[in-house]
């Protein structure tokens, strides 16, 4: 693709697509304009004849801003979650009793709630590793068993590498913003 | 002191006869609504249907009554965005053998010419979203299929999600409905026919399988009512706030002011308000001789008109006419 502003000689402007000899409005509702930024943002200045203009870059440099910023969102919360490898610790507090009930207490003399302890966190446990599966041993021609990774494991390693390399690329004001 | 009290005279035989009267599911249904709004939507009144061009019978773009290749993402029949994760597929525009209730529709055929592992299909991405969101919302439409894995699917831009029973693959038309309700946090409403497994995956498709479908419906509310039908022209300027196109310019008038020469301009207006500033462009080609105005470029370009500007320079108080091609505006979701 190929894009050039059009100016008429009375100042009104847009974008034609030499490929598809469209004329395209700088307007983000307009779903060929967003392909244009999508150009903008993976080919800059090498998908305009002349210099891109400056509300196109603008456009753009927001798109890609929030789709950044989406991206890692999405992958600081991947990484919150437990690793399946380690399951997770329960984890227990104690918090007022939500029927309100209040006893006195005999040290101070004073009414206060009655504490309840309540699992605010439930215990996972690690996932077993290796598993053992069933694997066709064409030499035997039958099933063999085998010792593998627990895939589990394997697809949260995956999921989390995938999510922390977003986050390591994500430029540092984006991630002020989130 | 005595009281002599007087009543009516009740007739119980007869009385208890009229509560025994059968009032059938609806009527029951209709008897405990407690609100005129319930009651309207059991009776399914007014404008209910949110998809556009549901008996697939405008189609601006082409005739595709022949089966055409098909490029994924692409509009054919108006409104209705081809998919396919892979594969040659072809669509069609059928006009004979409609379901019996749906006589005089048409249909979309989307044909896998090779077969594979893939998903198949055509989208409508609603723009009203916002009225269903956190909403039960009902699926209704007739279908037909060469593959057990035809069905309705709705996506709220986050997830694919099937509405309703998956055709069973006779090659027989099938009534098919669903109610389900949008979550809460949906940013988008894409309604879609498509073979694929109930999360819109792709599944077995052998050579010649296709989807076929018409009567398509999407309401709010749990239950499926008639199909809504609307004349040609309502469903034609529904489509055309997404995309127009213009029969062939016989003769629009392109004129220079008298201050000076340059390109000769008009303004010309769109034949609805839409969706979007649009997507200029030129189907066919333009008058290139002597007093006409050769390829047209647009700008200025909003949800009502845009400027259109002759490639050839005119005099200050002349005009060329721009003669020989359609106009289109594209303003799809």
């Amino acid at each position: 693709m190929s894009y050039s502003l059009i100016t008429s000689d009375m100042g009104e402007t847009s974008l034609y697509c030499s490929s598809t000899e469209k004329f395209t409005p700088l307007d983000p509702a307009n779903s060929d304009y967003q392909t244009v930024l999508d150009a903008v943002i993976a080919e800059g200045a090498a998908c305009f004849d002349g210099d891109i203009p400056a509300q196109v870059q603008t456009d753009a440099d927001a798109k890609l801003f929030n789709e950044q910023l989406v991206a890692y969102r999405k992958a600081v919360a991947r990484l919150d979650q437990y690793i399946v490898a380690d399951g997770q610790p329960e984890i227990v507090t104690e918090l007022p009793d939500p029927t309100g009930a209040t006893q006195v207490n005999e040290e101070t003399g004073y009414v206060e709630p009655v504490m309840v302890v309540v699992v605010v966190q439930k215990y996972i446990a690690p996932a077993p590793t290796p598993v053992e599966v069933d694997v066709w041993d064409e030499a035997t021609d039958q099933f063999v068993p085998r010792e593998i990774q627990n895939p589990l494991i394997t697809e949260d390693e995956a999921e989390r590498a995938a999510a922390q390399e977003v986050v390591d690329n994500t430029p540092q004001d984006v991630k002020d913003a989130a | 002191m005595t009281v002599n009290v007087n009543k009516p005279s009740i007739d119980l035989r007869n009385t208890l006869t009229k509560v025994d009267k059968p009032t059938g599911i609806a009527g029951e249904a209709m008897l405990r609504a407690e609100t005129p709004q319930e009651q309207q939507a059991l009776i399914g009144v007014g404008r209910r249907n949110f998809i556009i061009n549901g008996l697939a019978q405008v189609s601006q773009r082409g005739d595709y009554t022949s089966a055409t290749s098909m490029t994924v993402n692409n509009y054919y029949i108006d409104r209705w965005k081809a998919y396919a994760s892979g594969g040659t597929n072809t669509i069609q525009q059928v006009t004979s053998s409609q379901p019996s209730s749906l006589a005089g529709s048409k249909s979309i055929k989307i044909l896998s010419s090779s077969g594979g592992t893939i998903a198949l299909g055509a989208s409508q991405i609603i723009e009203d979203y916002q009225f269903f969101v956190g909403k039960e919302l009902t699926v209704s439409g007739w279908m037909k299929s060469t593959n057990p894995n035809a069905r309705f699917l709705v996506s709220d831009n986050s997830a694919w999600n099937a509405v309703g029973d998956a055709h069973s693959g006779s090659g027989n038309w099938e009534f098919i409905t669903g109610t389900i309700t949008l979550s809460a946090s949906a940013t988008g409403l894409t309604l879609s026919p498509r073979i694929a497994t109930s999360s819109a995956g792709a599944v077995s498709v052998s050579a010649n399988d296709y989807i076929e479908f018409t009567g398509v419906q999407l309401e709010l509310g749990k239950v499926a009512t008639p199909f809504e039908y609307r004349s040609y022209g309502e469903e034609l300027a529904l489509c055309q706030r997404y995309y127009y196109e213009t029969d062939i310019i016989r003769y629009l008038n392109l004129g220079r002011y008298n201050n000076n020469t340059g390109s000769g301009l008009a303004w010309w207006n769109h034949p609805v308000y839409m969706r979007a500033a649009p997507t200029m462009s030129t189907v066919g080609t333009w008058n290139t001789s002597a007093g006409y105005s050769g390829d047209l470029s647009y700008a200025g370009i909003s949800k009502d008109g845009c400027q259109v500007n002759s490639a050839v320079s005119i005099s200050a108080n002349q005009m060329v006419y721009a003669h020989g091609a359609s106009i289109a505006g594209d303003a799809e979701l």
